[in-house]
């Protein structure tokens, strides 16, 4: 074993240069789908994940790709639920976010992680934006 | 925020009045808040009620047992003073009161869905409704020992000294909460029950006897040997187990 892995062993190797493709520092919608499918570990370390303007871009992702989701799954029924579904999915999502905010900041202090409520916010919603678009992913197929 | 999940040893050295005052404010609305949220299920009177008994059931038991922590806390050797033990105790029910009251806003919406207490799956919901808080009560009060157990393994000049600081406020307190508990209850108001802020007979009975007598129905009436005998017998296996535990883990190399 070298010195290297001996003193440092949570450390991880360092990025490929070829390999990094830096995140903007005001990304647009694009550049944060882009990053949220590719680089979410990086994006999330990102100090831009922690801006309002970030939250809202990723808000907006999240929002867009349920209420398509929403859409195909109210294809199965028809009528109301070709509205309904999408509403219902959308704020489903957003609300639940919402009341589980408080808690996630908390357990995660408590964890150890010292991420601002803003950051944690951040984070937050580019899981949901990530979970809406792997859903968005599935439409097709439904 | 951080702060008050993680207090450190520094913060308990010389804890300052407006310090001690804060750490209290945040126990405090951490338990109003999600004691609004336990007894809302029965009636909003009751969430109001609760709101106001679960912040003073705190106040109440370290009030009363301030005394004791402090001669406790010098006795045993942590080199704790009255306020400094006051700070800690605080300090462990500030970071309980910050995780119940992060969860409140899903367990407000819990019992807006949880079958109310006048339709026919009222005594199901009450259980179900019981053995939830009472989940997320154990994980906050322990997740509130576990930091105070650090802050004083930190604090204090050895572990044997914090564990057994640690142990002896544990019991005093839990003593004297469970018996204010009981004075204060009704805490998740039973459907069959009027909404009330205490109990006719507040004073009558205690948490012991209340125990002992579940004891009693759960073992299927054996009787007052029977129960004291099978309390006993798992006394013995519990220490037992940890005297075990304890040999297995001096035997390790």
């Amino acid at each position: 074993m070298n010195d290297h892995t001996e003193n440092s062993p949570a450390t991880p190797p360092p990025l490929n240069p070829d390999h990094y493709v830096p995140i903007p520092a005001d990304p647009g919608i694009r550049d944060l789908f882009e990053a949220l499918l590719r680089r979410p570990a990086q994006l999330a370390n990102q100090k831009v994940c922690g801006e309002g303007r970030t939250l809202l871009k990723f808000g907006l992702i999240a929002v867009a790709s349920i209420l398509v989701f929403g859409f195909v799954l109210g294809t199965f029924a028809y009528g109301n639920q070709l509205w309904a579904a999408p509403l219902k999915l959308g704020g489903g999502l957003l609300f639940a976010g919402l009341i589980c905010f408080p808690s996630l900041y908390i357990f995660s202090s408590l964890a150890g992680s010292t991420a601002s409520a803003a950051r944690m916010g951040g984070l937050l919603g580019g899981m949901l934006a990530l979970a809406g678009l792997l859903l968005l992913g599935f439409a097709p197929a439904l | 925020m951080r702060a008050y999940l993680s207090p450190t040893a520094e913060n308990l050295r010389a804890p300052a009045p407006g310090s001690i005052l804060r750490t209290a404010a945040i126990a405090m609305v951490g338990f109003a808040v999600y004691g609004f949220t336990v007894g809302f299920w029965r009636s909003p009177l009751m969430g109001v009620y609760v709101a106001v008994k679960m912040p003073l059931l705190i106040a109440l038991t370290l009030g009363c047992n301030g005394m004791l922590n402090g001669l406790l806390g010098i006795l045993l050797g942590s080199d704790l003073g009255f306020r400094q033990s006051l700070h800690a105790l605080l300090s462990a029910f500030a970071i309980s009161g910050l995780i119940l009251g992060s969860v409140a806003p899903v367990t407000f919406f819990l019992a807006l869905n949880v079958p109310g207490p006048d339709t026919a799956q009222a005594a199901t919901a009450h259980s179900s409704y019981l053995l939830i808080h009472v989940l997320l009560i154990a994980v906050a009060g322990l997740s509130g020992v576990v930091k105070l157990r650090r802050l004083l393994e930190s604090y204090t000049s050895s572990r044997t000294i914090a564990r057994s600081t640690l142990g002896a406020w544990i019991a005093g307190n839990a003593l004297l909460g469970m018996q204010f508990s009981w004075i204060l209850r009704p805490f998740f108001g039973s459907p069959r029950l009027e909404v009330a802020f205490l109990r006719e007979n507040p004073m009558h009975g205690s948490f012991a006897e209340a125990v002992w007598n579940s004891l009693q129905r759960i073992l299927g009436g054996m009787g007052f040997e029977g129960t004291f005998l099978a309390v006993v017998c798992t006394g013995i296996a519990a220490f037992v187990i940890f005297l075990i535990r304890n040999q297995n883990r001096k035997t390790k190399p």
